[in-house]
């Protein structure tokens, strides 16, 4: 079938620069640059700040900095028409001393999850994971299926996936302990140029202790039997591609309570009063809008305590959920084990120091 | 061996995803950053049991994430203190190419929508109308249609205005 005629003729230096721009192909270095960074993360939303064209962040970063973002509403301003007024939860949290909570992962994470181990179930390397994990194919798919069948059974069940559990104690001590399942086939690359493949079914767990007052940063993996001690970390600019590496140190900022109340209480909206298992609460809404991303965090107050007892996070783009997190069981002042927050390698752990933070970069990357 | 179905659509568009946006864009870093928002966006479509056009649906997601990215930054411009005199320098020169391209992807910007969408698919990407038909789900005509209200507004854009000589 012939074209309908087209009076509109472009003149020739516009038709010249269209077929120009048409001849343009992505050379080869880029396409690679990019499907690395899809594959070899686990594709989890990204928040703006974290934004480069290096790598994705990954979803221990991306739980990490919701954690952060959420605790932030810990000591937020309340809004006049509530029955507990924020300043009222800020001078009830200054008097706490330490607070530990659970974080669960949002229901479309754990979906998102799911969907990866059916797909790692449906890919053909999954024979050559099981090899490499020295199981016969049936009983990774076994391994991998009981998974799917615990998500999916504690979303049925209303029940939260759990993801990390956190302890603050004293201001500049600080712990957070996470297991991930591994859904697919992921390759980490560390400092020195080597690589670990975490295979799916693999439980993957790590466990980051701060001491915010010393400077002290060790990241645990106790699976692997390994201690790294984060002597500096480094950001990478998204435009020019340029690292930067700042050394880790005493740093009262990172404390956290601080950091809390340099939130502006107008950014706050009311949510009124409700009844949570059998607390009556009150809720307070902030929601951030950066143009691409938006962050909404909602506190949940015990009217009574004036202090949180639960906080929900979700993260949007153009109004789509991508995810996010809840904090619930939030305990204050119970009596937490000083050998939590040691920041001493346990005997038998393999130490090194590394100075890549969460973010992974390649040779060929670097500008 | 790690190839499951979804590296493997990955790794077979993600040339065509960066070609299309930098087509747009103009810049590489940008077209790879956009990239990487299409497969994240693509991924969550994605399901091992059913089945898309994918390489129309993400050259499609690639391009409107593009012009959304190129209206952004050039809402406070005004295309009509910048138009060009292609008359006013040898058109063999790399610059002045350039800056053809630039204004050309500026003026896409500024059509609406779909006919900005046409066009980047009719003319960056040499597509047939038939092939645009599919993967924007509309009628042949309505392609032809809105193709030629693209060209036609461009053509006004790049006209000489009435001050200049011939």
């Amino acid at each position: 079938m012939t074209q309908p005629h087209d009076p509109f003729e472009l003149s020739p230096s516009l038709n010249q620069a269209i077929q120009e721009i048409a001849a343009m192909h992505a050379p080869p270095e880029s396409t690679n640059r990019v499907t690395t960074a899809v594959l070899n993360q686990p594709p989890v939303p990204r928040p703006t700040v974290q934004r480069g064209r290096l790598g994705r962040r990954t979803a221990l970063t991306a739980i990490a900095v919701s954690c952060v973002t959420v605790a932030v509403g810990l000591f937020m301003n309340g809004t006049p028409f509530t029955q507990v007024a924020f300043a009222d939860v800020q001078q009830e949290l200054g008097k706490t001393h330490s607070v530990q909570y659970v974080e669960s992962m949002h229901e479309v994470d754990a979906q998102n999850e799911i969907k990866l181990l059916k797909l790692t179930l449906a890919s053909e390397g999954l024979v050559a994971d099981a090899k490499t994990m020295k199981l016969e194919p049936d009983e990774l798919r076994q391994r991998i299926q009981a998974r799917i069948d615990d998500i999916q059974g504690k979303l049925t069940r209303g029940e939260p996936v759990e993801s990390a559990r956190v302890w603050i104690e004293g201001r500049y001590l600080f712990r957070r302990e996470q297991t991930l399942g591994i859904a697919k086939s992921v390759e980490v690359l560390d400092e020195k140029g080597g690589s670990t493949v975490l295979l799916p079914g693999m439980h993957f767990q790590r466990i980051e202790i701060t001491n915010a007052e010393t400077g002290v940063n060790v990241h645990l993996e106790p699976d692997r039997k390994k201690c790294v001690l984060m002597k500096s970390q480094t950001t990478i600019n998204q435009h020019s591609g340029k690292t930067t590496t700042t050394e880790i140190g005493p740093n009262p900022a990172s404390n956290f309570y601080l950091e809390f109340k340099n939130i502006l209480p107008e950014k706050l909206t009311s949510l009124g009063e409700k009844s949570l298992n059998g607390k009556t609460v009150t809720g307070f809404r902030k929601i951030e809008d950066s143009g691409e991303w938006q962050f909404t965090s909602t506190y949940w107050i015990d009217s009574t305590t004036k202090l949180p007892v639960k906080i929900e996070s979700e993260m949007r783009k153009d109004g789509v959920l991508y995810g996010g997190t809840t904090i619930a069981n939030i305990a204050f002042d119970q009596t937490i084990d000083p050998n939590l927050f040691s920041t001493q390698p346990p005997a038998g752990y393999e130490v090194s120091e590394s100075g890549i933070h969460g973010i992974e970069i390649r040779k060929s990357d670097e500008k | 061996m790690f190839d499951s179905p979804w590296d493997t659509l990955v790794r077979r568009y993600s040339s065509l995803v960066i070609s299309s946006a930098w087509r747009v864009l103009g810049c590489l870093a940008d077209a790879e950053d956009i990239a990487q928002d299409v497969f994240l966006e693509a991924f969550r479509k994605w399901s091992p049991d059913e089945q898309h056009a994918w390489p129309g649906l993400l050259r499609r997601m690639a391009i409107c994430r593009a012009l959304d990215l190129l209206r952004t930054r050039q809402r406070s411009q005004s295309l009509e203190s910048s138009r060009i005199d292609e008359r006013a320098a040898d058109p063999s020169d790399t610059l002045v190419k350039q800056e053809v391209h630039t204004q050309l992807r500026a003026a896409v910007t500024s059509l609406p929508q779909r006919e900005s969408e046409v066009f980047c698919l009719a003319c960056f990407e040499q597509l047939s109308h038939e092939e645009i038909a599919d993967v924007l789900q509309v009628s042949r005509g309505s392609v032809a249609v809105a193709l030629s209200k693209a060209k036609s507004r461009l053509t006004e854009m790049f006209q000489p205005t009435s001050g200049d000589s011939k």
